[in-house]
């Protein structure tokens, strides 16, 4: 918005101003800018001719070329030939709004360490090619958009310098349903870089996830997400996770403590965190650990007790229709069993298991489901058979054993020589 | 005049049949059942044993449980029709059942091996130790047909009683299953493999028939009745009392 308002000011004043100088202009810094055998007398090098080297053709096809913009209209420093090496171009003087916005970015700040700023309009939009980001050929356009931010977000040298580590961050993203969703799908609606990372989706907007402001950091991701995912950000929201998040408890999981980052895939993944195998193992990094069970007076061992049972040993064997977690409990909605609306409250278990044991009995509510081993529900019972078969096993044996003792002794002290015994 | 007995050299010619092919076949179902099923309720029993061969294997092994368990209970109607229908039926489990004889039998038993007594005890057609295998297997097919059922059909078990009568079913099933385990291994290894004169195997499961001398020696009951049916035969057929 801001930019077109802009536009449509600037760009007809400028017209108006320029129009008689146009052609002239142009023509009079191509003879240099676009001619082979002029940089190469004027230039000590070929990069430094590239850096310099204006295809006039190129910059006509641009946005601003389209719109008869001239060299001198944002290179002010050059008044007349030959002139001196020219001062960066201040693009803020037309677009206004976002060179504030970058300015006040953590791309557009001066960088604690070097003093150096991370990122400057050229960076992500080009120099003389710059083309409306809805463009498909623009740098900076949704569908290729991930490539101008991996020049310098995957180039771990560059990183380094900013003191940044994780360069693997877009190729994860890459392999993300939201990257196959943009990729292999060809899905506008996918989201982007700028989409996740900009302040209110602003792409000059930026702060790094540590930072409060970011829509990515821990405390407001759930927001963040829940622009696209506005009703499983309800469902969070209704359950003991969100109500404790909502109230500022950072111990309970947002969406990307269980889905990842930018590596998040879709459930049916095998990579993902909330694939049937993996569920128990990420509720459990939470579940078990001992401090937070004591914190918040919760049962232990959830996941021991899940893998030592059907559902658990079934899953573990391959089996991905058996219940996880997340069948019985819920994946974003997750409430207490003492929860009238939870899906394990007791009340409710029939209808809970029911969904893939139809008909079960309400006996199913009359006892705990998890449980490391029976002997936790049914203490002095399971007791009681478990030595009446350790008997009966040990009895067998003895049993055997004695067989065998009777036998050893009447064919060696009864009856040495062995007589009368061939059966036939 | 003396009556009829066979000759002593005959004795191992001559042979009476223990095991009818109705009696074999079962036996065979059961050997079938009984291994697949051990076999593929072992992982439940102890989760992470064996390989995870192929994809779905899980779910085979459900089936194949299930399969073996249903072949498992046809063969206990079949095993139950056949001993209350049939004459041979209920002849063999008539021997079957247990009698005060066994106890005197097995105190028989043990005094001769001590060397107490001459004279072997004089079983019947069954032993008492072939007894209580039969009906270990009796009561343990029971059990586990029972607790199985309760674990294949909780849906409809946990509408008429708590959670704790399936987590029972599933204890006892498990125990069960090594209890039996246990029992046919080391017995049969006894019985049947390693007891003196029977080894390396008794073929009577294969053919049914057991020689007379072995009838005599460790049937003496059993003989005693086929010499009478033998000489009742053989006045019937008017042959000549031996000399």
């Amino acid at each position: 918005m801001a930019k077109s308002t802009v536009g449509a000011f600037v760009v007809p004043a400028l017209l108006v101003v320029c129009l008689a100088r146009t052609a002239t202009t142009q023509e009079y810094c191509s003879a240099c800018h676009a001619s082979n055998a002029m940089l190469r007398r004027l230039a000590p090098d070929s990069a430094a001719a590239e850096r310099v080297r204006v295809d006039p053709s190129h910059y006509a096809h641009s946005v601003h070329g389209a719109a008869g913009i001239t060299c001198t209209t944002c290179h002010r420093d050059i008044a007349s030939v030959p002139h001196d090496a020219a001062q960066p171009v201040a693009c803020g003087r037309c677009h206004a709004d976002a060179a504030r916005d970058l300015a006040a970015s953590v791309h557009g700040r001066p960088f604690n360490g070097s003093g150096a700023v991370p990122a400057t309009c050229a960076d992500c939009h080009t120099s003389h090619d710059i083309l409306h980001p809805t463009d498909p050929a623009s740098s900076v356009y949704r569908m290729t958009q991930f490539e101008i931010c991996a020049t310098c977000h995957s180039d771990a040298e560059r990183m380094a310098t900013f003191g940044q580590e994780n360069t693997e961050m877009v190729r994860t993203y890459l392999h993300s349903v939201h990257g196959r969703g943009l990729l292999a799908k060809g899905l506008t609606v996918a989201p982007v870089c700028t989409d996740c990372h900009g302040i209110g989706g602003e792409a000059h907007r930026i702060e790094q996830v540590a930072d409060s402001v970011s829509p990515m950091n821990r405390d407001g991701v759930a927001d963040a997400c829940g622009r696209c995912h506005v009703g499983v950000r309800n469902q969070w929201a209704r359950g003991v996770h969100g109500r404790e998040f909502t109230t500022g408890n950072r111990d309970v999981p947002t969406c990307t403590d269980c889905h990842g980052e930018h590596a998040v895939s879709a459930i049916t993944d095998t990579s993902s965190g909330v694939f049937p195998t993996h569920v128990a193992r990420t509720c459990a990094a939470c579940h078990d650990r001992e401090d937070l069970n004591e914190k918040y007076d919760l049962p232990t061992a959830r996941a021991a007790s899940f893998r030592g049972s059907f559902h658990g040993v079934a899953l573990a064997s391959g089996e991905l229709t058996v219940a996880n977690c997340e069948s019985c409990h819920g994946a974003h909605e997750i409430r207490p069993s003492s929860d009238s609306l939870s899906t394990i409250n007791p009340n409710n278990l029939v209808a809970t298991c029911g969904r893939c044991h139809p008909g079960i009995g309400s006996g199913v509510s009359m006892g705990r489901v998890h449980v490391t081993s029976v002997r936790e529900d049914i203490n002095t019972l399971a007791w009681i058979i478990q030595w009446f078969y350790a008997l009966i096993v040990g009895g067998i044996v003895l049993y055997g054993a004695a067989l065998i003792a009777l036998d050893q002794y009447r064919h060696r002290v009864v009856d040495p020589r062995r007589k009368g015994h061939h059966d036939g | 005049m003396a009556e009829w007995q066979p000759y002593e050299p005959d004795l191992d010619q001559l042979y009476v049949v223990r095991f009818t092919i109705a009696a074999r076949v079962q036996h065979y179902v059961l050997i079938v059942t009984m291994t697949v099923l051990l076999i593929t309720g072992l992982p439940l029993l102890i989760p992470g044993i064996g390989p995870r061969v192929v994809e779905g294997g899980f779910a085979f092994r459900t089936f194949a449980h299930r399969l073996a368990g249903a072949v498992m209970i046809g063969l206990s109607l079949f095993h139950v029709g056949w001993a209350l229908l049939t004459r041979e039926g209920r002849r063999d489990f008539t021997f079957m059942l247990p009698t005060l004889q066994d106890l005197r039998d097995l105190v028989h038993f043990v005094r001769y091996q001590l060397g107490k007594v001459d004279e072997p005890p004089p079983y019947d057609k069954f032993d008492p130790f072939e007894k209580f295998e039969y009906l270990s297997v009796v009561w343990g097919t029971i059990v586990m047909i029972v607790t199985g059922l309760t674990m294949w059909f909780f849906e409809f078990v946990l509408r008429l009683f708590p959670k704790w009568v399936y987590d029972v079913a599933v204890l006892i099933h498990g125990y069960e299953a090594v209890l039996a385990f246990t029992a046919i291994i080391l017995l049969h290894l006894y019985h049947v493999h390693l007891k003196p004169g029977v080894f390396p195997m008794s073929r009577v499961w294969l053919d049914g028939k057991m020689s007379v001398r072995h009838l005599k020696e460790h049937h003496p009951r059993a003989y005693a009745r086929w010499l009478e049916e033998q000489r009742l035969q053989r006045s019937r057929a008017g042959a000549p009392d031996p000399p």
